[in-house]
């Protein structure tokens, strides 16, 4: 993971993390002494020029990715994107830590609130990305399940439609019959229930570019419904994936905040 | 303009080529007049942290609510008697009640009676009524379709249970507690922190998925976007607890004839 930062003064921030081998800091090009890692948390500060003090800082994530941040004189700078970043009042170009556009004079975002975006970006994907999830798995249940409801209906062709099968542990029975029409049924309602979810993500997500918090605050809630139904029908869903429902759970609580954020400077 | 070589006058910072402002201090190096402009503002962090709190309590409120319904469920798969709901539902009425106090500035004035003039009355009457007929084709186009819908009342007629207490478990009960804690606490909360729209749309999007069903989420959706306008209509909460129970009502009749 490499980021950087473009500082007043046309200097060069970079700080590189590799899987093996060491981390470097570099000014201008210049290693600077001192260690970091993603994995701990640690500050490593540097003296620039014109009396600036540098402070590179590093917070592990717990389940997320870690936050790494750059202070000069106690301001939070923003690290440099892939794309260009345009001012929104005149379209020109600008330089990330600039507080105001060269060519109009317009006001541009502070740090904190390109990192507030960027959380709720993440948290939106997320949305959209659980969309997709709901859509793949519901297909692929919907066909594993149909095999299998097939199967189950073959073995019991040879018996009589009234004749009575032991079902739940409650003691509830069911006829031939009526387990017929329910494996029929079944592969169909995990689709539909899957595409219904997939829907309700995918709107969300498109809604979440308009108003992120309450897309995320209705996402989340679903997402913790949708656990819980799982565990319902199978107590042991409730550990599957145990990591990845962390993780989006954290994502999306991290864009709840992010979008707290948005709203108060907004407003 | 200032040649790229000059620094603005005010903040010192080198300007930049063809610049026409400081980008450090937003001074126009045209006139000569540094900062005109203001800084962007940054967000109030007391503001956010005290809000953060407020959604962590209503998150508490759905939590505690979605955990008895795990907890029901799991009952309900190894025994059928209708004991476990009515405790559960006492349950969610007591935390309901809890949280209703400890927001009870905010609850206190919803709970009178709706000020207004007859013939409005009626009209939200006529609403009313046609909501629930569209309600009613929503669900025979769902049973048409042959979607099996899970019965209210299958655990307690097969234990006896008395049509008088069906009728306050299913109607009365649900309809006080969730209007009390979906248009009651979390609309009131969330309009503070959201505005109304937002309140509007988020409470009634919580009301339908805490039904634990996907396939009447649209049907609850609209419930709660029709009892979460009632209650910003009449600015009470018992029209809505009345057409809620009303539609249980209707259900419990539906079911205890067979129709």
């Amino acid at each position: 993971m490499k980021m950087k930062w473009e500082l007043e003064h046309n200097t060069v921030f970079e700080a590189k993390f590799v899987a093996f081998g060491r981390n470097t800091v570099t000014v201008d090009g210049v290693q600077i002494p001192g260690k970091v890692s993603l994995l701990r948390k640690g500050e490593l500060a540097y003296d620039l020029s014109h009396y600036r003090k540098a402070v590179l800082s590093i917070q592990p994530g717990y389940v997320t990715a870690p936050t790494i941040q750059l202070h000069v004189d106690g301001k939070l700078m923003v690290d440099s994107r892939k794309e260009t970043s345009r001012c929104t009042a005149c379209g020109k170009s600008v330089i990330p830590n600039d507080r105001f556009c060269a060519s109009c004079g317009a006001t541009l975002p502070t740090a904190e609130h390109y990192g507030s975006l960027r959380q709720v970006a993440e948290a939106t994907g997320a949305v959209g990305v659980l969309a997709w999830l709901f859509l793949i798995s519901g297909v692929i249940m919907f066909f594993v399940g149909r095999s299998q409801a097939n199967a189950a209906l073959e073995k019991l062709t040879a018996l009589a439609p009234d004749a009575l099968i032991p079902g739940t542990p409650a003691g509830e029975s069911f006829t031939v019959a009526a387990l017929r029409t329910q494996l029929a049924w079944e592969p169909w309602a995990v689709l539909i229930v899957n595409v219904i979810l997939a829907l309700v993500m995918a709107i969300l997500f498109f809604w979440g570019k308009k108003s992120p918090l309450a897309a995320v605050l209705i996402a989340t809630a679903t997402y913790a419904v949708v656990i819980v139904v799982g565990g319902i029908v199978d107590p042991a869903t409730i550990a599957q994936g145990l990591i990845i429902k962390i993780f989006i759970v954290a994502m999306l609580v991290k864009g709840i905040r992010a979008g707290l954020e948005l709203r108060a400077v907004q407003t | 303009m200032y040649p790229s070589s000059s620094a603005c006058p005010k903040c010192a910072l080198p300007a930049r080529a063809g610049a026409s402002f400081c980008a450090g201090c937003g001074g126009n190096l045209q006139s000569l007049n540094p900062g005109l402009h203001q800084v962007t503002p940054t967000a109030p962090r007391a503001q956010v942290h005290e809000q953060l709190l407020e959604i962590k309590r209503i998150a508490w409120l759905f939590g505690l609510l979605l955990l008895s319904s795990l907890v029901l469920g799991l009952v309900s798969r190894v025994n059928d008697s209708p004991w476990p709901e009515a405790m559960i539902s006492a349950l969610d009425a007591l935390i309901i009640v809890a949280f209703a106090v400890r927001y009870r500035t905010a609850i206190v004035p919803l709970l009178r009676l709706p000020q207004m003039r007859w013939l409005e009355g009626l009209q939200l009457i006529a609403m009313a009524v046609l909501f629930m007929l569209v309600l009613r084709a929503f669900f025979s186009t769902l049973h048409a379709w042959g979607v099996p819908m899970a019965e209210m009342t299958t655990g307690l007629r097969k234990f006896g249970w008395s049509v008088s207490v069906m009728f306050v478990l299913i109607s009365v009960m649900p309809a006080l507690f969730e209007e009390l804690a979906f248009r009651g606490v979390i609309q009131s909360n969330l309009e503070n922190i959201l505005g109304p729209r937002d309140a509007l749309i988020i409470q009634a999007a919580l009301f339908s998925v805490l039904h634990l069903s996907p396939l009447i989420f649209p049907s609850h959706f609209a419930m709660g976007l029709f009892f979460g306008w009632m209650r910003t209509r009449t600015r009470s909460l018992y029209p809505g607890v009345a057409i809620h129970a009303t539609w249980n009502a209707l259900v419990l009749f539906e079911e205890l004839h067979g129709m």
